[in-house]
């Protein structure tokens, strides 16, 4: 077949008469005209008949995998334009793990001169042509070609008739299904609207796009008869370009040896994450997150923050201080409603004003490219630092003990009474603030969840995020009937009061734990000593009004707060605290295992993840979950995030998470992890190995 | 109120964990192994011309350039001839760049070279790539899909491919077509360098096809 339509091609070359022609290395090429003069406002069809040796190929507009489609470049005089070429339907050559589209014979690009009515009548014109020929290697070819047009009527030239009628026949003809392309990051889907009955004895058929990103090349191209007509799947890279437009050539081949082609223009849909990876994007993140999740609508997302926030006001840090809040309503209770709700809103400004505050740093921190996610706060030891500090001396302000005019203690009807908006804002502001510690473990999926998503999603959400921590006391400050109901204020306010430093204490303590994971002993003793020196502080200041006291009680605040700012030397936390037994995480060792065919369980944790030590402490440090390991050869690796770690940061932005817990299972010889539930279980944990 | 707060309490936050854990349904991504910017570069070790083992991750913290090449390929000689591409590994390699230059034709085929002919030809070119890895069997250029030369991959400090794909914008084996083309790669470094989403992340790559030896 080839072998004919070589002799064709020479047949056809040899009884037409070029215009010009050129030689090169391996190949000769000549240029043809239907007509040799034109009509003003008229048109001519060139052909140009590339010719390469036995055993080189030349390349179709899309080349394929390698390879370069053939460059005309034209020099025209005033009033004639050329067309791109048409290129006739190509091959699949196959090279290698290579595939390249081309001719393996000679073949003719068809090239339309429009002329206007203003030209000249004799038209030179210039071709400079550069096409690549390959066998093994790949050797490019030049061509430089003069010819001359005559303006005149345009005639048919005899002779080249038989090779303008072959180079047309070997056109794609167009199509007259309808068809469209679906995009997808790891494969493409094609749909062709056609009936199996439109084409009984097809045997096989490929497309060939025009454009690179629609598909792996090389990869098989399976078909099937669907409802809707024809459809092919075709694997992609992942990493390719997303593709200009979805037109190309549909070949079919048929039981008889015949082939058709079909050009068409597909509908073009391509998936969100492949769109957006083509943009670019500043941080890795914002680009690895698969897209499935897009999908949900913003009201649902809305939905969850907003519950969400109404669950974190009973967070043991949290309760505490809206207690006190709440003391101040009800000591208040004489007050207009009008003035109660204005409270009642500026305490909502300040929890969401800190939300803003928040998320704004972390975006800023994400679009300057520090791999991080939410919790992210509490990666910072000296932020961990500070927050302790912050939760004594609040835990000391309830018990009594000092007495700090932050409006903390203004459970005192005086105090609350002379409280305005002010106080109201900033006492959301404390709120948010003693709520990170909680928010960052419990809230640390949902809201990494938010972060991938564009920034009006992101505002809403933490909006709503907001009203749901405020909601309370919009109730409170709205309702009379709700105001009401609660509790006469009395003496029992101070006693509950000094009660609840306690769970502000227990929050201190855990802070320290993870201040102590992130900095060592010898940080610790700073800290502790720090806080002691600061309390010593405020305790000095409100002994009496004497400068140098003051000056005194100054000077040791400020030391202390320099001395929890200056200590924290981040250790190297991944190397220094890994569990017996269990291999400290990275893509080498991780890639390495895989390749050897291991299976591999791999856990990514923090020490402020309080839902990832409540999985480990119930479903994975036990005596039956590592007996399961050990018996299945399973390798457990720990990716600890308590300090930032971009390796880290990555995984969990490659499997759209950015926060932890997150579980991965590779079966043995699978290089794709299968997600385990963030809620893990024993049960879990062995139907997964056991590939149920 | 009758309803133990506590266990309350527990309901809610499984309801929520329960809502979260409904978001999460669906988000289970193949970990990829292929080359896909902005996503972890495939990592890799080889044997560079001086006989050294070189592994991506020796790098870390710094930004890599590889560069597929084969000295035959015409497209190749465009960049080397013009000086086209040693001008971009000098700059490259003075603004913090490792290039490395990667030969993935297998013994016999075009670009096929020894140790010793590799470091030949690199003096004689006057490269400025800092290592030449010698990838015969077609591993690494394989792992990173390279299918053509030139062929460019742009990895940055932490490990992340920034971009890949042709050198520019101009798939022609004359040297006149590198006047006004837009040099990708430069393009991508720059944006790479200013914390600027790089534009485009992804082109098709032109030039000769990589001699790969059967697998």
């Amino acid at each position: 077949m080839l072998a004919a339509l070589w002799l064709l091609g020479g047949a056809q070359a040899a009884s037409a008469t070029p215009m010009a022609t050129a030689d090169d290395s391996h190949s000769k090429l000549a240029l043809y005209g239907e007509t040799v003069s034109v009509a003003p406002g008229g048109s001519v069809w060139l052909g140009v008949h590339i010719t390469p040796e036995k055993g080189w190929h030349t390349y179709w507009q899309n080349p394929g995998d390698s390879g370069a489609a053939p460059i005309l470049t034209w020099k025209l005089p005033a009033g004639v334009k050329a067309s791109a070429p048409l290129f006739g339907a190509p091959h699949a050559i196959r090279f290698g793990p290579l595939m390249t589209y081309g001719y393996e014979g000679p073949s003719t690009l068809l090239v339309r001169l429009e002329a206007d009515s203003s030209i000249a009548d004799t038209l030179p014109l210039h071709l400079s042509a550069e096409w690549l020929t390959c066998a093994d290697i790949c050797v490019p070819q030049l061509a430089e070609l003069d010819v001359t047009l005559q303006k005149g009527a345009a005639k048919l030239d005899p002779d080249n008739k038989s090779l303008f009628a072959a180079a047309r026949q070997a056109l794609p003809e167009p199509s007259f299904w309808d068809a469209s392309l679906k995009v997808g990051k790891a494969s493409s889907d094609l749909t062709v609207f056609m009936a199996k009955t439109d084409i009984p004895d097809v045997k096989s058929v490929r497309f060939f796009p025009a454009f690179e990103g629609v598909l792996d090349y090389p990869a098989d191209q399976s078909f099937a008869f669907t409802q809707e007509g024809l459809t092919l799947h075709f694997p992609r890279k992942p990493g390719a370009p997303a593709p200009k437009s979805a037109s190309g050539v549909l070949a079919l081949y048929y039981d008889d040896g015949t082939s058709a082609h079909y050009e068409m223009t597909p509908k073009l849909d391509i998936a969100a994450d492949v769109a957006s990876q083509a943009k670019g994007a500043p941080s890795s993140l914002d680009t690895l997150l698969p897209q499935a999740h897009a999908g949900l609508p913003i009201w649902q997302a809305a939905l969850f923050a907003f519950l969400g926030g109404l669950i974190l006001n009973l967070m043991p840090c949290v309760f505490p201080v809206l207690s006190l809040k709440a003391f101040a309503f009800i000591s208040a209770n004489n007050r207009s409603l009008a003035h109660r709700r204005a409270e009642g809103w500026a305490y909502t400004g300040g929890i969401w004003a800190s939300f803003m505050v928040i998320v704004s740093a972390l975006m800023a921190l994400r679009a300057g490219g520090t791999a991080i996610g939410w919790g992210f706060q509490l990666q910072s030891p000296i932020f961990v630092g500070l927050m302790t500090l912050l939760m004594v001396l609040v835990a000391l302000s309830l018990g009594g003990l000092i007495h700090i005019r932050l409006g903390v203690e203004g459970a005192g009807g005086s105090f609350a009474a002379k409280e305005g908006m002010q106080g109201a804002f900033f006492k959301g502001v404390l709120a948010t603030l003693v709520a990170t510690p909680c928010t960052a473990p419990l809230m640390a999926p949902a809201i990494g969840f938010a972060l991938t998503q564009p920034l009006l999603v992101v505002f809403t959400i933490f909006t709503l995020l907001a009203l749901g921590l405020a909601l309370p006391f919009l109730i409170l400050s709205y309702s009379t009937r709700v105001a009401a109901m609660m509790p006469k204020p009395g003496a029992w306010m101070e006693k509950l009061k000094e009660g609840l430093a306690f769970p502000m204490l227990l929050t201190a303590a855990w802070l320290l734990y993870i201040f102590d994971q992130q900095t060592g002993s010898a940080g610790t003793l700073m800290l502790v000593s720090a806080i002691i020196v600061s309390v010593f502080a405020v305790w000095l200041w409100q002994q009496g009004q004497g400068r140098v006291l003051r000056a005194i009680a100054l000077v040791c605040g400020v030391a202390a707060l320099v001395a929890i700012v200056r200590v924290p030397t981040p250790q190297d936390h991944q190397a220094a605290k890994t569990e017996a037994g269990d291999v400290a995480y990275s893509d080498a060792a991780l890639n390495q295992l895989l390749t050897d065919g291991k299976p591999v369980f791999v856990y990514f944790t923090a020490d402020w993840c309080i839902t990832c030590k409540v999985n480990e402490s119930l479903a994975l440090d036990r005596e039956d979950t590592r007996t399961l390991f050990k018996d299945k050869g399973v390798t457990v690796m720990e990716g600890d995030w308590t300090n930032r770690n971009a390796e880290i940061a990555h995984v969990l932005a490659r499997y759209g998470r950015a926060g932890v817990p997150l579980y991965l299972y590779f079966a043995p010889g699978k290089a794709e992890a299968t997600v385990l539930p963030q809620m893990l279980t024993y049960g879990i944990l062995k139907d997964t190995l056991d590939g149920r | 109120m009758g309803v133990d707060p506590l266990s309350e309490r527990r309901g809610t936050v499984r309801f929520f964990k329960i809502c979260f854990l409904f978001l999460c349904a669906g988000w289970s991504v193949a970990a990829a192994a292929e080359p896909v910017p902005g996503k972890a570069a495939p990592a890799f070790t080889g044997t560079d011309s001086k006989g050294q083992k070189i592994s991506l991750s020796d790098f870390r913290g710094k930004r890599v350039v590889l560069e597929w090449t084969n000295k035959d390929c015409p497209y190749v000689r465009k960049h080397y001839s013009s000086g086209n591409m040693q001008r971009l590994q000098r700059a490259l390699t003075e603004d913090g760049a490792v290039w490395l230059s990667v030969i993935s034709s297998a013994p016999g085929k075009q670009g096929f070279l020894t140790p010793e002919e590799a470091d030949d030809v690199a003096a004689r070119e006057g490269s400025y790539a800092d290592h030449i890895i010698l990838d015969p069997d077609g591993v690494i250029g394989r792992a990173y899909g390279a299918s053509t030369t030139p062929h460019m991959f742009i990895i940055d400090t932490d490990g992340t491919l920034r971009y890949m794909g042709a050198i520019d914008d101009r798939p022609s084996t004359r040297q006149a077509s590198l006047n006004g083309a837009t040099n990708y790669v430069m393009k991508a470094w720059t944006a790479v360098k200013a914390g600027q989403p790089v534009n485009p992340t992804s082109t098709k790559p032109y030039g000769c096809s990589v001699k790969y030896g059967r697998q």
